[in-house]
């Protein structure tokens, strides 16, 4: 009898300690909880006016980015939408560039500190706005010393949380020598 | 003798007590998200309504009948894994509603997103990319006499082949089973805009 008894207990607490681990493998956890990754892999964010070097140039944010859905009367394609830089480039260097390719800007999405979908610019768009501002395009000729004023155009998801923008200028046909990435501060959705 | 069935009876009681609790469960707090599993974040951004119609501005979604009720949730849902999550099967979203011992549940007649004006577009409930919030409308026929509401999420992929999305191709993804239920502490009627809150 005494011996029945310990394999029933044994078999019922053994029976609890197997239901102690999940059977679902998760549990419903308030995301604030959850961790997400911290992004301190993630390039800092370069602010409104502070110029960041690479080579022989120098970027800098000349605004705030905007997110738009229609730019020009010309709506963005399915859910994306617009997403327009002003940018300053200054050729730090002692001969005048020009012909920035358009791969010298790459865009990339940021969700929960992680990166995701790559953008390229739309070099058509970037264009076409430079010329509705009486603006100089991503490509036209840098003097040494001088800053190029220019607005950049990429076609985005605006759910993303953040974008960070890889800049590596280049000429046509050559190869980008030098490449700075920074993230993009909080854009003004339209 | 007695302290062996003193022992039994207190394994029996852990037992019971643990099997009783098997499937996560959360009230569902307005603008809190949660994190099911590792693979899906949702959020319930509004409370549930009932109306006899729904609608957006560019189409009418459903009409109630006589005796019925349609009952809207809003879910904002990601997709934490790194495929796009395609045909995902209304099974995904069971709605039950309970009236004294009796519950009743109910697949979505209606899935849409929720402030999408088009049509034939790829970023629909049918495929979610990763990472991406996807904000999507539930609608239910529902009896009007249930109360209480919960949504049990258990995601499951409708289709099993392989797909393509412009001119990717995509293999079905897999994923870690989640299963959780979402219970609604409020209601509201769509006509009227009274609250009902549900005492459990």
């Amino acid at each position: 009898m005494k011996k029945i008894c310990h394999f029933i207990a044994f078999s019922f607490l053994l029976l609890f300690l197997l239901s102690l681990i999940p059977a679902h493998g998760f549990d419903i956890i308030p995301s604030k909880e959850y961790p997400f990754p911290d992004g301190s892999d993630l390039p800092p964010v370069l602010n409104v006016g502070v110029p960041i070097e690479c080579g022989n140039y120098k970027i800098q944010l000349i605004a705030q980015p905007v997110i738009s859905k229609s730019m020009h009367a010309i709506v963005a394609d399915d859910d994306m939408k617009y997403m327009i830089l002003r940018v300053g480039i200054t050729n730090n260097g002692e001969e005048a560039v020009g012909w920035l390719t358009p791969d010298s800007f790459e865009l990339r999405e940021v969700y929960r500190n992680r990166l995701y979908g790559k953008t390229n610019l739309n070099s058509l768009m970037s264009a076409r706005i430079s010329a509705g501002y009486s603006l100089k395009t991503f490509y036209a000729a840098i003097d040494p010393g001088q800053m190029l004023l220019t607005p950049l155009v990429f076609d985005v998801f605006p759910e993303a949380e953040g974008w960070i923008l890889t800049f590596s200028p280049h000429v046509f046909g050559e190869e980008a020598a030098d490449s700075v990435q920074f993230r993009l501060p909080k854009a003004l959705i339209q | 003798m007695k302290k062996h069935l003193i022992f039994v009876l207190f394994a029996v009681f852990l037992s019971v007590s643990a099997a009783a609790a098997d499937e996560p469960t959360v009230i569902v707090t307005q603008y809190e998200n949660y994190m099911c599993g590792d693979q899906f974040e949702i959020s319930f951004p509004e409370v549930i309504v009932t109306s006899s119609q729904v609608s957006n501005a560019s189409r009418v979604h459903a009409n109630a009948e006589k005796d019925e009720r349609l009952l809207s949730v809003r879910i904002k849902l990601r997709n934490m894994t790194s495929d796009i999550l395609h045909g995902m099967s209304k099974e995904s979203f069971q709605l039950i509603g309970h009236v004294r011992d009796r519950s009743i549940s109910y697949v979505p007649e209606v899935i849409t997103h929720t402030d999408y004006f088009g049509s034939g577009n790829y970023y629909t409930y049918d495929n979610i990319p990763p990472l991406r919030m996807v904000d999507i409308m539930l609608i239910y026929r529902v009896n009007p006499i249930l109360i209480n509401w919960e949504l049990r999420f258990s995601p499951q992929v409708g289709g099993d082949s392989n797909y393509t999305l412009k001119t990717v191709s995509y293999e079905p993804m897999d994923w870690e089973p989640c299963e959780g239920l979402f219970q609604f502490p409020l209601m509201r009627t769509g006509e009227t805009g009274d609250l009902t809150r549900f005492v459990r």
